[in-house]
């Protein structure tokens, strides 16, 4: 049996508020793994502490619980390897505006001294072709490129040091859909080209379905189904998970929906409910509901769920 | 409802000028809900402005609105008066476009009763409290006295389409309404906006990049490229029978839940380019030829009630 | 499209930029410009109005104003841009460890800053050069350890304004130390700011200076700088006018001449977004 690539072990991040008096736990026991040139879908709504997870995997937060292990060894906030690196939501802040190009595609390379002159430039220019950028960008600036081609320079400047794992947030958010499908389609393509795996943090499910192989969706800091993601999406578990795919709107009139299934809002964090989180808006909810709060447990293969319901 | 002819706004930097939108005609029918669908940059936003009569400073219009009976000119402010707020409503996606931070929730919409002459005192605190309700903005009591701030961003949306409908204006331009929220958040909220602009017999203008949303809310659609529209039908029309190259490209490049992406549907020739002699989506057309690079396409009826402007889609019926 | 920020240099900045390369230029090239040796005393002719030999007159001594000026400008200028550049040297490392780490060393850094900034400088400064006895150096390096906490506040907020974007974030995952984020990510951005700061601060530097002269404090005669040859002028204002107003008008020509530049700039690094 391998050994997962990434590994979290309940981990928790927690953030004090009001002169530290209160605690909330963005991230609440997550344990999770993912194994070489596996691809990882993180989603979920506002709160659900996603994104918290995503920079407690890269490495730039502290965990107050748990471990994060990659490639075996604990992660450790602060210390940055090539092997994992991050792509962040907005291209336009994500690049010092006064480095060129070169210069961005240089700073991994640089910093972690990989290799020598002649090498580095070789793996800058594979770089830019992967990611279907000719090599004349070299010398431009920030902000003589759009929003996609700096997402590809984003890419291409991790792409250089060979990552095995991509934490990418939100990616293509910021972008138009056609811009958005070339990006989606050029990650699939660096699987097997670079041997690369990668979460990606995402509130749109449709983009989850096109890139991943599983999918785990969080609610107020827990993680509440875990799957592959064709039967996460097409026969979901947990009713979060079902409520999150009615409110799914697809770009097709004949499929509309007239009236969603949607109920209550989310809590306020301080205050999570007891025992299961998503009971008061649960239609199927039962006094065990409200007290207890369910294990994530496996219900099918490799599909898990954290519901008194299932399994 | 609404008639829109010949619209055009361009920006000037010194001497340079910057289209916007370069010549956009369409109406808005009674009863309907319109949606106005583009890229960033594509001019729907601005479209948006011109109709509330909120082009920025800067902005030279052109064309003319003909709306109830009136005719008002783009840029000329004064023209809208009585009607912006009154007959015409809008909702935007940044809450600090609409909602004053510094006033109570209730007073806003109080305000807005009296200033066009709805109701006033008592009167407008009952009709603001229903308001509240109707809208799902509760508790009322406790949400009246509340500063947009204290609210999550649902709520806030809430408050927004309250505010834009409590005078009941006969047409609505939300721009982007639900672009910033939650999934399930969006969900409720859009259902909530179909259910009153039925019930009230509202037209709506719904402009968004998210196909998805279109397709759940609106009648008919037009789509935006670099300042024009290039396809105009009804909302089945648009995504079962695209016409127009780039509304095919919108189509296949959105990502869905029931099909994986098309291979090559995304490749792009080249970026947006905005300067050019014939058609605009020319420079990412795989289907160009001669007559796209050197003449401006015009809105054709390929179909009943569809329109596209391209010289490929004339010939492929 | 996108919003491009359009950099206008604008009509302030030129003339602003204008001024301070004369007067640099004058102070510079004053062994070449001036008409006499500003220290040759001509009792003779002692308080001579402006006129063809002497284009701004003669003192009580004496001694050609002109060239009294100009030399006095080296002065001016000397302290007032070696004072700022101390108290950029200073404010930016302070500044920007505060705000790059936060923390317990942003509030030790900023107390020091505070107690710094608490003190008079003006009176501190008189009181630090009569008890030390005036030197010119000493006057440059109390004018700059006194002059450094706005600054150092200004770069703190830049710096603490930069520390959360992404693009610095991505460099310390791209392996960047501390220090490198620091001087080769976080500066150049903010440089802005800064140099602004400066620019605005030689003004100030100038005036201080002017003030100790004044106050016969600084450096002291015969070396003529603008400050005493105010102060000697004091006596003799109803009948040569010409020996106060000078030295004077040199000192509003140069402190508004670093002002303009110093405004221009100001709009040049926060320009007005545009279509």
């Amino acid at each position: 049996m391998t050994e997962p690539l990434l590994l979290t072990n309940k981990v928790s991040a927690q953030y004090l508020i009001d002169s530290k008096k209160i605690a909330i736990k963005a991230v609440d026991g997550v344990s999770l793994q993912l194994f070489s040139s596996g691809s990882l879908g993180l989603v979920g709504e506002s709160g659900c502490g996603k994104t918290t997870l995503g920079r407690l995997i890269a490495g730039l937060l502290k965990p107050s619980d748990g471990s994060v292990m990659f490639r075996g060894r604990p992660v450790v906030p602060g210390q940055h390897l090539p092997d994992l690196q991050m792509v962040f939501q907005d291209p336009y802040s994500s690049l010092n505006p006064r480095i060129s190009i070169q210069g961005q595609l240089e700073e991994g390379l640089r910093n972690f001294r990989l290799g020598d002159r002649a090498m580095r430039l070789q793996r800058i220019n594979e770089a830019l072709v992967s990611v279907d950028m000719p090599s004349d960008c070299l010398s431009s600036y920030p902000h003589q490129l759009s929003g996609g081609q700096l997402q590809r320079i984003c890419l291409a400047r991790t792409l250089v040091l060979r990552p095995k794992l991509l934490v990418l947030d939100e990616p293509t958010s910021a972008l138009d859909a056609p811009v958005q499908s070339q990006l989606l389609a050029l990650l699939l393509s660096l699987i097997d080209e670079y041997g690369l795996s990668y979460i990606i943090i995402s509130h749109n499910l449709a983009v989850i379905r096109q890139v991943c192989d599983s999918v785990a969706v969080m609610y107020l800091g827990r993680l509440i189904e875990v799957g592959p993601v064709a039967k996460v999406f097409n026969s979901p578990r947990h009713f979060y998970t079902a409520m999150l795919l009615d409110s799914y709107l697809p770009p097709d009139p004949l499929l509309r929906k007239n009236k969603t299934s949607v109920k209550g809002t989310l809590p306020n964090p301080l205050k999570p409910p007891a025992g299961c989180r998503f009971h008061p808006r649960c239609s199927h909810a039962v006094t065990r509901c409200r007290t207890t709060p369910p294990l994530l447990r496996e219900v099918v293969d490799d599909h898990f769920c954290a519901c008194h319901f299932s399994g | 409802m609404m008639q829109v002819a010949d619209l055009k706004v361009s920006f000037y930097a010194g001497r340079k000028e910057y289209p916007v939108i370069r010549s956009v005609s369409f109406e808005i029918r009674q009863e309907e809900i319109l949606g106005l669908v583009g890229e960033s940059g594509s001019g729907k936003s601005m479209t948006a402005l011109a109709l509330m009569g909120l082009l920025p400073a800067g902005a030279k219009a052109g064309g003319k609105i003909g709306f109830g009976g009136k005719i008002l000119t783009p840029g000329n402010e004064s023209d809208w008066s009585g009607v912006r707020g009154r007959e015409i409503g809008m909702v935007f996606q940044e809450h600090a476009a609409c909602l004053n931070p510094v006033m109570k929730i209730g007073r806003q919409i109080c305000e807005s009763l009296e200033v066009n002459g709805i109701a006033s005192g008592t009167t407008a605190i009952k009709k603001t409290r229903r308001l509240l309700e109707r809208f799902g903005i509760e508790p009322s009591k406790l949400r009246f006295e509340q500063y947009p701030h204290q609210l999550s961003g649902g709520l806030r949306q809430r408050v927004m389409l309250a505010l834009a409908l409590a005078c009941e204006p006969r047409l609505l331009i939300a721009d982007e309404p639900t672009t910033a929220l939650d999934l399930t958040i969006q969900a409720q909220i859009l259902d909530l906006l179909y259910e009153t602009v039925r019930e009230k017999s509202t037209s709506l203008l719904l402009i968004t990049h998210d196909l998805g949303v279109v397709a759940r809310m609106a009648d008919r659609v037009l789509v935006m490229y670099a300042g024009k529209i290039v396809e105009k039908g009804s909302v089945v029309d648009i995504f079962r029978a695209p016409g127009h190259p780039f509304t095919k490209l919108l189509l296949e490049s959105t990502p869905r839940l029931d099909r994986t992406l098309k291979k090559g549907a995304h490749i792009l020739e080249n970026e947006q380019v905005w300067e050019n002699r014939g058609c605009f989506f020319a420079p990412r057309c795989t289907k160009r030829r001669k007559i796209c690079v050197s003449t401006v396409p015009e809105l054709v009826e390929i179909h009943k009630s569809h329109f596209v402007s391209c010289f490929n889609c004339k010939e492929s019926i | 499209m996108r919003n491009k920020q359009h950099k206008q240099i604008g009509f302030k900045t030129v003339v602003g930029l204008i001024l301070v390369l004369a007067l640099v230029s004058a102070a510079l090239l004053a062994p070449v410009l001036a008409t006499h040796d500003p220290h040759l005393i001509d009792t003779e002719n002692w308080l001579q109005p402006p006129g063809a030999g002497h284009f701004f007159g003669t003192d009580r001594l004496g001694r050609d104003i002109f060239s009294r000026v100009l030399y006095g400008a080296r002065v001016s200028l000397a302290v007032g841009i070696l004072a700022v550049v101390l108290a950029v040297i200073i404010g930016t490392v302070l500044g920007g460890f505060a705000g790059y780490y936060g923390g317990l060393a942003d509030m030790a850094i900023m107390r020091f800053t505070d107690v710094v900034l608490a003190f008079p400088s003006l009176f501190l400064i008189i009181t630090l050069v009569a008890l030390f006895d005036a030197e010119l150096w000493l006057v440059i390096l109390i004018i700059g350890l006194t002059g450094w906490p706005r600054l150092a506040r200004l770069v703190r907020g830049e710096f603490m304004r930069l520390r959360n974007t992404d693009f610095l974030v991505s460099a310390r995952m791209l392996g960047s130390s501390h220090s490198r984020a620091m001087y080769y990510h976080l500066l150049p951005n903010a440089l802005g700011p800064i140099i602004v700061s400066a620019t605005l601060g030689v003004p100030a530097a100038i005036l201080a200076e002017a003030g100790l002269g004044y106050f016969g404090l600084g450096a002291q005669p015969p070396v003529p700088t603008w400050g005493n040859m105010l102060r000697d002028a004091q006596l003799y204002i109803r009948q040569a006018w010409w020996y106060a107003t000078f030295p004077g008008l040199c000192i509003f020509i140069t402190v508004m001449a670093f002002n303009l530049l110093g405004d221009g700039l100001r709009g040049y690094f926060n320009p007005r977004q545009k279509v």
